[in-house]
């Protein structure tokens, strides 16, 4: 049985009511959703708070699955897109001073990442990732962290594949101006 | 073009094939250009190793617990009505639980847990049609009432026990652990009968 077909059973199970099935479904994806988000959002404290938003959303809509494409693309385009809009919102709260203070508290306070050398090696990324526009960034993370095609990209982003290579080469030569590399 | 905009085009696949064999040839005869190449290559790889961080499990492994008790707390607020019903069916069901133990009078309904129950008795045995539940139509005593023909016309528990039970309904929501309403609470909302306001 194909990965596939076995993600597709599990959809089945939990439509038909198994929430077994549906735990199975977060076991097996819940890091892939928890990584994108963290890169996209640069903390632990909104990847977080992103990957319960698409949790809520497989949990309440995955009966609008239409089995056309795999679960695994279905999850990413919820992920991708509950990312943008987070991270649009939160502009918005920053231009309002809201809550910017209280979230670099709990930042610090509940990271995941063991030990003091990974964080600050995570910290380097996280800051380089974050000067990118976030569309930019969205294409970097899915391209060289998750090592997807531009086609698959294209298919979850809805974007073309055209417009894709171009957001990766000015990824790419930005994020390279800001490593170590030059 | 300089060298580094060549790589990148080439690394983000920008390069025509014309252009990609020049890339190619340049590569194989050109040292520095060769050297360029696998400095940048290598600082891209080193950033790709932070994949390999050694994280927290018990975040993943707790995310699920975490996020049912969310969805708990969201079907709350959305669907009021139905959690005064699931409070009050909560009670009985622990009521039943104990009046079962020590009452002489036989139960016709052996269904104690309700897990065993399907939807279609839950909302027989309640007989609140969802509508009229989503409006908020039926008071606390409408629902009390169903749930006191339900302990003693469908369960067939005495009038005696019930009184007992009105009596003491604090006392024993009260010893009620906070995990167990959990636990029964829990297994109710996810009966289709209570997320069909949800959904």
């Amino acid at each position: 049985m194909t990965d596939n077909s076995k993600d597709f059973e599990l959809v089945n199970k939990y439509l038909s009511g198994d929430e077994i099935a549906f735990n199975r479904i977060v076991n097996k994806y819940s890091k892939k959703i928890y990584w994108h988000a963290r890169r996209m959002t640069g903390n632990h404290f909104d990847a977080d708070e992103i990957v319960q938003d698409v949790l809520m959303v497989l949990y309440r809509k995955l009966d609008q699955f239409k089995f056309n494409s795999s679960l695994y693309t279905y999850i990413y385009k919820i992920t991708v897109t509950r990312s943008l809009n987070f991270i649009k919102k939160e502009k918005i709260k920053r231009l309002f001073f809201i809550d910017s203070k209280l979230n670099s508290i709990n930042n610090s306070e509940h990271d995941i990442i063991k030990g003091i050398l990974n964080k600050e090696k995570l910290e380097r990324l996280d800051k380089h990732l974050q000067k990118l526009p976030a569309k930019q960034r969205e294409v970097f993370i899915l391209r060289h962290f998750e090592e997807m095609s531009y086609e698959e990209i294209a298919e979850i982003t809805g974007k073309s594949i055209g417009g894709l290579k171009a957001n990766y080469f000015h990824a790419l030569n930005k994020i390279t101006k800001m490593t170590n590399y030059d | 073009m300089t060298d580094k905009k060549l790589i990148i085009k080439f690394l983000s696949d920008n390069l025509t094939i014309r252009e990609k064999n020049i890339f190619e040839q340049k590569l194989n005869s050109d040292f520095n250009f060769k050297n360029e190449f696998e400095k940048l290559n290598s600082s891209l790889l080193t950033m790709k190793k932070c994949n390999n961080i050694s994280i927290d499990e018990t975040y993943f492994i707790n995310l699920l617990a975490g996020f049912k008790i969310k969805t708990g707390n969201k079907t709350y607020r959305i669907f009021k009505p139905a959690l005064t019903l699931v409070s009050t069916f909560t009670i009985a069901i622990i009521v039943v639980l104990i009046v079962g133990q020590n009452s002489d009078q036989p139960i016709i309904n052996p269904k104690l847990s309700v897990s065993d129950l399907t939807d279609q008795e839950v909302s027989y045995l309640v007989d609140i049609s969802p509508e009229e539940l989503s409006n908020g139509k039926n008071s606390y005593k409408n629902i009390n009432e169903n749930l006191s023909n339900l302990l003693t016309i469908e369960l067939e528990i005495s009038s005696e026990s019930i009184a007992l039970f009105y009596e003491d309904v604090e006392t024993i929501a009260s010893s009620i652990s906070v995990n167990e309403a959990e636990q029964i609470y829990n297994e109710l909302i996810n009966k289709e009968f209570f997320q069909r306001g949800v959904k």
